[in-house]
C-alpha cells in the first residue's frame, strides 16, 4: 500500500470517527449541488415559462422582416439562423358589405403559411383556421360590431390599395399620428390601420385595384389580432397564402445558438436583401434569454444571471469553507500524528481535497435531483399563484401556460463544473492549513489564543456579570472560536440583501422597460365602480351622473377625478438644462447624422411642449402639498408642477428607426419655483402665446404623488387645485367647447342597499360609450401581461431570495452547530462549577448580540459595497431609475439574523448537551 | 462536626444481562476540616463515587448529605447553585475555561454566584498558588502544573464546604504532583477545609487522616492512618 493510499484510508477513517460531522459537510455540498442545479434549471425552467406568457401577447414569433421577396426569404432561411419561417403577404383591402360599422366598410386581406397563424397567437374563437386560399378567417370584432356575417358565408372579395390625397392646392392636410402629409396631385399610401374618410373638401380617398378577385368562404372568426386598431378602416382577414407573390414579410423564430440576438440578426437581413429592411423584433419573448434586439437589456440580463451565479458560489463557497475549516480545526491533531508519521505537505492537503472530492461524487448526483424535485416543487407550488395573475388578464383567461420542468444536459454539465470549482476553491484554505500542520500539533491539543496576555476584566467581574464576562471574553479573546459564525451571519446579510436588492433591481428594469403607461393614473384601489367620459364625452349627461352619484345614499364613497395628457403647454425656455440634455440624448440615439439632427432640432426644437395635467380634489391636492413640504392657499388659483420626467427611448420615438435603449430619469424637468407665477400655454395649434399666470405652489416629484396618483410622463405634468383649474379651463373654454379632460368618478356603493344607482347610470349612456361610460373600477386597473409579467418576475425574485436565505440559514445553523459541539466540554465545566440554565442562557443571548453585530457590521459594509457596484452597474448601462435603499429588507435582514441565531443557538445548545460526568472526565471531549 | 454524610450509595449502568454496578451500597461519613482519601484500583468505582459526592452525577439509589443538605433531592439548577456554593471540584485534566484567564478562572463560581468579587481574597490565593506573574494568562498558556494549581484556587475561592480533588496529580510530573498535593494539604490544615482525594497512588493517600478502600464499588476497608 503506498503512502497516499495510507493517508486516503486514513482520512476515511477519520470521516467515518466523525459521522456527524461528515454528515454536515456532505449536507452542505449537497445544498451547494442542489442550488446550483437550482439556477440553472430553473433559469431554464423560469425563462421558458415567462417566454411562453410573454408570447401571450403579440406571439411566439422572434423576429418579423417586411418587404422581402419570396427568394430573399429563402436565402435567410438557407443562413441557418432561422428554426421557423412562415411567410405572409398583403393581398389588399376589399369592400365588406356586411360590417355594421360604417366606420369600417373594408376588410384588408393577408395570406398566411398555416404555420404562422400560431406564431402570431392567432386561433379561432369560432369555426376554425383557413386550410386553403378559398376559405377566410375574420377578426371578431366584425361581430362585436354587430356584423351578421356567419361561419360558411361567402364573401366576394376585389382587392385594392388605399391611398389619399389633398383637394387643394397649397393645402397639405397631415395625419401627425401616422407621420401623413397629403399633397395635391400626389397619391399617398397609407396602411391597413389607417381610419375611414368620408370624402370632404380638404382630401378624399383614392382606390387602386389589383386585379385580385376571388370568393370566399368564412370558416371562422379569430381572436382581436394584438396589432388591430379598432379605429382602422379595414378588419383584419386571413387566408392561406398560395401561388406567387411579389412582397413578403417573413415571421421567424430564432435558432438561438446560433443567432448572437435579433439586433444583430436584424442587420444580417438587411444585408441578405442588399437593401434597409424594416424589422421588428419580439423583445418582450426574447428578453428572457438576453436575446433581444436591445443589447443593453441583453447585457443587463446576462451581467445578472452571472451575478446570481456568482452569489449562490458564494454562498456555498461560505457554506462549505466553514465546514471544512471547522473539521480541521477538529482534526488538528489527527493531521499533526500524519505529519509525525511522514506525511508531506503535499499529501496533507491531498487529504482534504480527497475528503472533498470523496463527498462531492455522491452529492452531485443527489443534488441535481433534489435541485430538479425544488425547481419542479417550486413551480407546482407557485402555479397556482401565477395562474392567478394570468387569470387576472382578460385576454389570456382561456390559455394556461405549462410550468413544465426544462433544462437539459448542459445545464446538467455546467452544474457540476461549478460544483467542483466551488468545491475545490472552498476547500484551498483548509487545504493549506492542513498543509502546514506541525507534528508538534499532534501532541498539543489545546486552542490558540489570539494574543499572550490577558487583562483581567473587573469590570465583568461584578455582582450578576459572571455571563458577560464568559460572553465577551469568548467572542474576543479567541476569535477563531467564532469567526465561522460571524462569517455565516455576515454572509446570510450579505446575500440576502444583495440578492434582494439585485432582485429588486430587476424588477424595477423590467417594470421600467415594460411600461407601457403614460399619462396620468389615479390610485384607487377601494373603489368599486367608475364612471368615465373621455375628452369630456356628454358634458350634460356626465354632470347628470354626477349628481346621481352625489346625491345617492348607498355611495358610501366616491371621488372625482379630471385629467388630460394633453390640455397644457409650455414654452421651451421654462425648459432646465438637464431636461434639454436628457431630450437631446434620446433624440441622438434615434437619429446619429449630424445634419439630419440638425435639420430636426431646426425643424421642431421651437415648439411649446405638450404637458399633461390634472384636477385635484382639495384633500389630494393638499395630500401631496404637505407630503412635499409645500406651501398653500386652496382659494387661490394654483398648480403644483410634478416636475420628473421619464424621458426613454421605449417611449419617445423620433423618426422610423430604432435605438440603443436609454432611459432617463430628470426630476427638475423646467424652471418653477414655489410662489412664484408660472405661465401656461393655452393648447392652440394657431395662438400659441395665449396664455394663463397661475402661481406655482412647488414643485413634486412622482414618488411625492403617489398616494394619490400614479404618473408616468416623458414631459412635466400641472397639478391644479379646484380655483387654478378653473380659472385656467375657463380661458380654454372661451376658445373652445370643451376642455379636453377626461373626467371620472370613483365610487363605492353599499351592495344591499337596494339602490338603482347603476340602473340608472347605465340607462345614461343609452348604449352611447361616447358620452359616458359606468364600468367596475378593476376593468380600469386590470390585469396586462406585461403588468402579470413584473409581477411573476416578482414572485420569482422573493423565491429566489428565499432559496438563498436557506442556504445562508444551513451555514449559521453548522456554524452555531460547530461551535456549540466544539464547546461541549466548556459547557460541561460550566454546568459543573455552578452554572444554572438561565445563566447558560443569558450567555449564550449576550454572546449571540456581539457575533450578530460583528456579522452585520462587516455586511453592512460589503453590502453597501456591492449595492453601489450594482446600481453604477445599473444606471450607467440602462438609465437613472432609482433603486432606493431597501431598508425595509435590512430591518427584516437583522431581525431574521437575530431570530435564527437565537433558535438555532437553543436548538444546537440543546442537543450538544451530553452528561457532564462523561464530558469532564475524559481529555479530549 | 459531620460535613458529609452517605446512605446505601448504589450506582448501576445498563440493564439485564449488560448491568454493571459501578458502586453496591456504600455508607460513610465525613467529619468537618477531616482529610479523606479514597483509593482503588482502576475501574473500582473511585470517580464514580467522586462525581456522585460532588453533584455531578446522581446515584440509582441513596441519599448523599452535605451540610445536612440531601443533594440529590435538589433540583437541577438548585443543585448548580449547590454546587458553586458547597463544593468545590478539582479534576484529573483541570478542565477550565479556556477563554477565561487565571483570576477569572479562580473567581468563576464566586461570580456565577452573582456575588461581588473580593479582590483581596482573589489577590492571597493567587499569591498561595504561586501564580502572580501569570495571571492574564490562558489555560492554553499555562503548564499542566499550573493549569491544575489554578484549578485549586477555583475550587477553594468560595469556601466550600467540601474540596473533592479526582486524581489532581494523575496528568503530572511527581514533583508538581507533589506540589499540587502540598498545596491541598495546606488548605486543609490551615483553613480547616474538608478534603476528599480520589487516588490510586497509595503513596499519596496515606498522606490523608483516613483512607477509604474501593474495590468492585464496594468500601472493603475505611480505616485512619496511623499516626494522625
Amino acid at each position: 500500500m503506498n503512502t497516499r493510499k495510507i493517508v486516503h484510508k486514513v482520512t476515511r477513517k477519520y470521516m467515518k470517527l466523525n459521522p456527524r460531522r461528515t454528515a454536515v459537510t456532505f449536507t452542505g455540498i449537497v445544498f451547494m449541488v442542489m442550488l446550483m442545479t437550482c439556477v440553472f434549471a430553473g433559469k431554464s425552467t423560469v425563462t421558458g415559462y415567462m417566454e411562453e406568457i410573454a408570447a401571450l401577447d403579440k406571439g411566439s414569433w422572434e423576429v418579423m422582416s417586411y418587404g422581402l421577396t419570396k427568394e430573399e426569404t429563402d436565402r435567410i432561411e438557407a443562413t441557418g439562423k432561422v428554426r421557423t419561417m412562415a411567410r405572409t403577404a398583403a393581398l389588399g383591402c376589399s369592400e365588406f358589405a356586411r360590417s355594421a360599422n360604417e366606420e369600417r366598410p373594408y376588410i384588408y386581406i393577408k395570406g398566411y403559411e398555416p404555420e404562422a397563424f400560431g406564431m402570431v397567437n392567432m386561433s379561432a374563437v369560432e369555426g376554425r383556421l383557413p386550410e386553403n386560399d378559398s376559405e377566410i378567417v375574420l377578426s371578431k370584432s366584425v361581430l362585436d360590431d354587430g356584423s351578421d356575417i356567419a361561419v360558411g358565408d361567402k364573401i366576394t372579395a376585389a382587392c385594392f390599395d388605399r391611398f389619399y390625397t389633398a383637394k387643394q392646392k397649397g393645402h397639405h392636410p397631415t395625419f401627425p399620428f401616422y407621420r401623413i402629409e397629403l399633397r395635391y396631385g400626389e397619391n399617398t399610401p397609407v396602411g391597413e390601420n389607417f381610419p375611414f374618410f368620408y370624402d370632404n373638401d380638404q382630401f378624399c380617398e383614392v382606390r387602386e385595384y389589383t386585379g385580385e378577385e376571388k370568393e370566399y368562404t368564412v370558416v371562422g372568426f379569430i381572436g382581436i389580432p394584438y396589432y388591430e386598431n379598432r379605429g382602422s378602416a379595414a378588419y383584419p382577414a386571413f387566408t392561406i397564402l398560395s401561388g406567387s407573390y411579389e412582397n413578403c414579410n417573413a415571421i421567424m423564430q430564432l435558432d438561438r445558438k446560433k443567432c448572437e440576438s435579433a439586433y444583430s440578426f436584424r442587420k444580417e437581413v438587411s444585408e441578405i436583401a442588399g437593401r434597409d429592411i424594416e424589422s421588428d423584433s419580439n423583445d418582450m419573448v426574447l428578453a428572457f434569454s438576453a436575446k433581444g434586439s436591445d443589447s443593453v437589456i441583453n447585457g443587463i440580463v446576462i451581467f445578472l444571471e452571472a451575478f446570481f451565479i456568482i452569489l449562490i458560489m458564494a454562498a456555498s463557497m461560505v457554506l462549505i469553507y466553514n465546514v471544512f475549516n471547522m473539521s480541521f480545526a477538529e482534526r488538528t491533531k489527527y493531521l499533526g500524528m500524519l505529519s509525525s508519521v511522514g506525511a508531506t505537505r503535499r499529501q496533507k492537503r491531498a487529504s482534504v481535497y480527497y475528503e472533498a472530492l470523496s463527498l462531492l461524487v455522491p452529492a452531485i448526483p443527489l443534488g441535481i435531483i433534489l435541485g430538479l424535485g425544488v425547481v419542479k416543487g417550486a413551480m407546482m407550488l407557485l402555479k397556482p399563484q401565477l395562474d392567478l395573475v394570468l387569470g387576472a388578464m382578460e385576454v389570456v383567461s382561456d390559455k394556461s401556460v405549462d410550468a413544465a420542468l426544462r433544462f437539459s444536459v448542459k445545464d446538467i454539465l455546467l452544474v457540476a463544473l461549478f460544483c467542483f470549482i466551488t468545491v475545490i476553491l472552498s476547500a484551498l484554505v483548509p487545504a493549506a492549513k492542513a498543509a502546514r500542520t506541525a507534528p508538534i500539533e499532534s501532541i498539543r491539543s489545546s486552542g490558540r489564543a489570539d494574543k499572550k496576555h490577558f487583562r483581567t476584566k473587573f469590570s465583568l467581574m461584578k455582582k450578576n456579570k459572571a455571563e458577560a464576562l464568559l460572553a465577551v471574553t469568548g467572542t474576543t479573546r479567541c476569535r477563531y472560536l467564532t469567526k465561522g459564525i460571524v462569517r455565516s451571519i455576515a454572509a446570510f446579510a450579505v446575500l440576502v440583501m444583495v440578492t434582494g436588492y439585485g432582485a429588486s433591481a430587476i424588477n424595477r428594469m423590467v417594470s421600467t422597460k415594460l411600461e407601457d403607461f403614460e399619462g396620468i393614473s389615479y390610485v384607487c384601489d377601494d373603489a368599486d365602480y367608475v364612471f368615465y367620459a373621455y375628452d369630456n364625452g356628454d358634458i350634460l349627461r356626465y354632470e347628470k351622473a354626477r349628481e346621481l352619484i352625489e346625491t345617492d345614499p348607498a355611495v358610501t364613497k366616491h371621488k372625482e377625478i379630471q385629467s388630460s395628457c394633453s390640455a397644457v403647454q409650455f414654452d421651451r425656455s421654462v425648459l432646465t438644462d438637464e431636461y434639454n440634455a436628457a431630450y437631446n440624448e434620446i433624440l441622438r440615439a434615434y437619429i446619429t447624422d449630424e445634419s439630419e439632427y440638425q435639420t430636426y432640432k431646426y425643424r421642431y426644437g421651437n415648439y411649446p411642449i405638450l404637458s399633461g395635467c390634472a384636477v385635484l380634489e382639495d384633500e389630494d391636492y393638499a395630500h401631496i402639498a404637505e407630503k412635499a413640504g409645500l406651501e398653500y392657499d386652496l382659494s387661490v388659483p394654483a398648480a403644483i408642477i410634478c416636475n420628473t420626467s421619464i424621458l426613454s427611448t421605449d417611449t419617445m420615438q423620433f423618426g422610423e428607426g430604432t435605438a440603443e435603449h436609454r432611459y432617463i430619469r430628470v426630476d427638475n424637468s423646467i424652471n418653477a419655483e414655489a410662489g412664484k407665477d408660472i405661465e401656461l400655454l393655452i393648447n392652440s395649434s394657431e395662438e400659441y402665446y395665449s396664455s394663463v399666470t397661475e402661481r406655482c405652489d412647488g414643485t413634486v416629484t412622482y414618488e411625492d404623488a403617489a398616494d394619490i396618483m400614479k404618473i408616468n410622463s416623458s414631459v412635466p405634468q400641472v397639478l391644479f387645485n379646484r380655483a387654478g383649474a378653473e380659472l385656467y379651463f375657463n380661458k380654454m373654454t372661451e376658445k373652445y367647447d370643451s376642455t379636453g379632460l377626461d373626467c371620472m368618478i370613483y365610487f363605492s356603493l353599499d351592495e344591499n342597499s337596494g339602490s338603482s344607482l347603476l340602473s340608472q347610470l347605465k340607462a345614461l349612456n343609452d348604449g352611447d360609450d361616447s358620452s359616458g361610460r359606468l364600468v367596475p373600477a378593476a376593468a380600469l386597473t386590470g390585469m396586462t401581461i406585461r403588468l402579470a409579467i413584473v409581477k411573476i418576475v416578482n414572485i420569482l425574485a422573493v423565491c429566489f431570495t428565499a432559496l438563498v436565505s436557506l442556504v445562508c440559514l444551513l451555514n449559521i445553523y453548522n456554524s452555531v452547530n460547530g461551535r456549540a459541539i466544539e464547546r461541549r466540554r466548556e459547557t460541561a465545566v460550566l454546568r459543573s462549577v455552578g452554572m444554572t440554565g438561565k445563566q447558560l442562557a443569558k450567555m449564550l443571548r449576550i454572546e449571540n448580540l456581539i457575533v450578530i453585530a460583528r456579522g452585520l457590521l462587516i455586511a453592512a459594509v460589503i453590502s453597501a459595497a456591492f449595492m453601489v457596484f450594482i446600481n453604477k452597474f445599473i444606471t450607467s448601462r440602462f438609465g437613472n431609475i432609482p433603486l432606493p435603499m431597501p431598508w425595509m429588507l435590512c430591518i427584516a435582514v437583522i431581525t431574521a439574523v437575530c431570530i435564527a441565531a437565537a433558535l438555532l443557538t437553543k436548538l444546537c445548545y440543546r442537543r450538544s448537551s451530553t452528561s457532564i460526568v462523561e464530558t469532564v472526565r475524559s481529555e479530549n471531549a | 462536626m459531620e460535613i458529609l454524610r452517605c446512605e446505601n450509595i448504589t450506582k448501576e449502568y445498563g440493564s439485564g444481562d449488560t448491568l454493571v454496578k459501578a458502586l453496591d451500597n456504600i455508607s460513610f461519613s465525613v467529619e468537618k476540616g477531616e482529610f479523606v482519601s479514597v483509593i482503588g484500583p482502576s475501574g473500582s468505582g473511585k470517580s464514580t463515587l467522586l462525581h456522585i459526592l460532588g453533584g455531578v452525577d446522581k446515584p440509582t439509589s441513596g441519599k448523599v448529605f452535605i451540610d445536612g443538605t440531601d443533594m440529590h433531592s435538589l433540583r437541577e439548577d438548585q443543585l448548580a447553585v449547590f454546587r458553586r456554593r458547597q463544593v468545590g471540584l478539582v479534576y484529573q485534566f483541570y478542565n477550565l475555561m479556556p477563554v477565561l484567564n487565571v483570576d477569572e478562572n479562580i473567581a468563576l463560581p464566586h461570580l456565577l454566584d452573582g456575588r461581588e468579587l473580593d479582590r483581596e481574597r482573589l489577590d492571597r490565593i493567587v499569591e498561595h498558588l504561586g501564580l502572580t506573574d501569570r495571571r492574564g494568562n490562558l489555560p492554553s498558556q499555562l503548564s499542566g502544573g499550573q493549569q491544575q494549581r489554578v484549578s485549586i484556587g477555583r475550587a477553594l475561592y468560595s469556601h466550600p464546604a467540601i474540596l473533592l480533588a479526582d486524581e489532581p496529580t494523575g496528568n503530572l510530573d511527581r514533583k508538581t504532583g507533589n506540589e499540587i498535593v502540598e498545596l491541598l494539604k495546606r488548605s486543609n490544615r490551615e483553613q480547616k477545609q474538608t478534603l476528599i482525594l480520589i487516588t490510586h497512588d497509595e503513596s499519596l493517600a496515606m498522606q490523608a487522616d483516613r483512607v477509604i478502600y474501593l474495590e468492585d464499588g464496594k468500601v472493603v476497608r475505611n480505616e485512619t492512618v496511623a499516626g494522625r
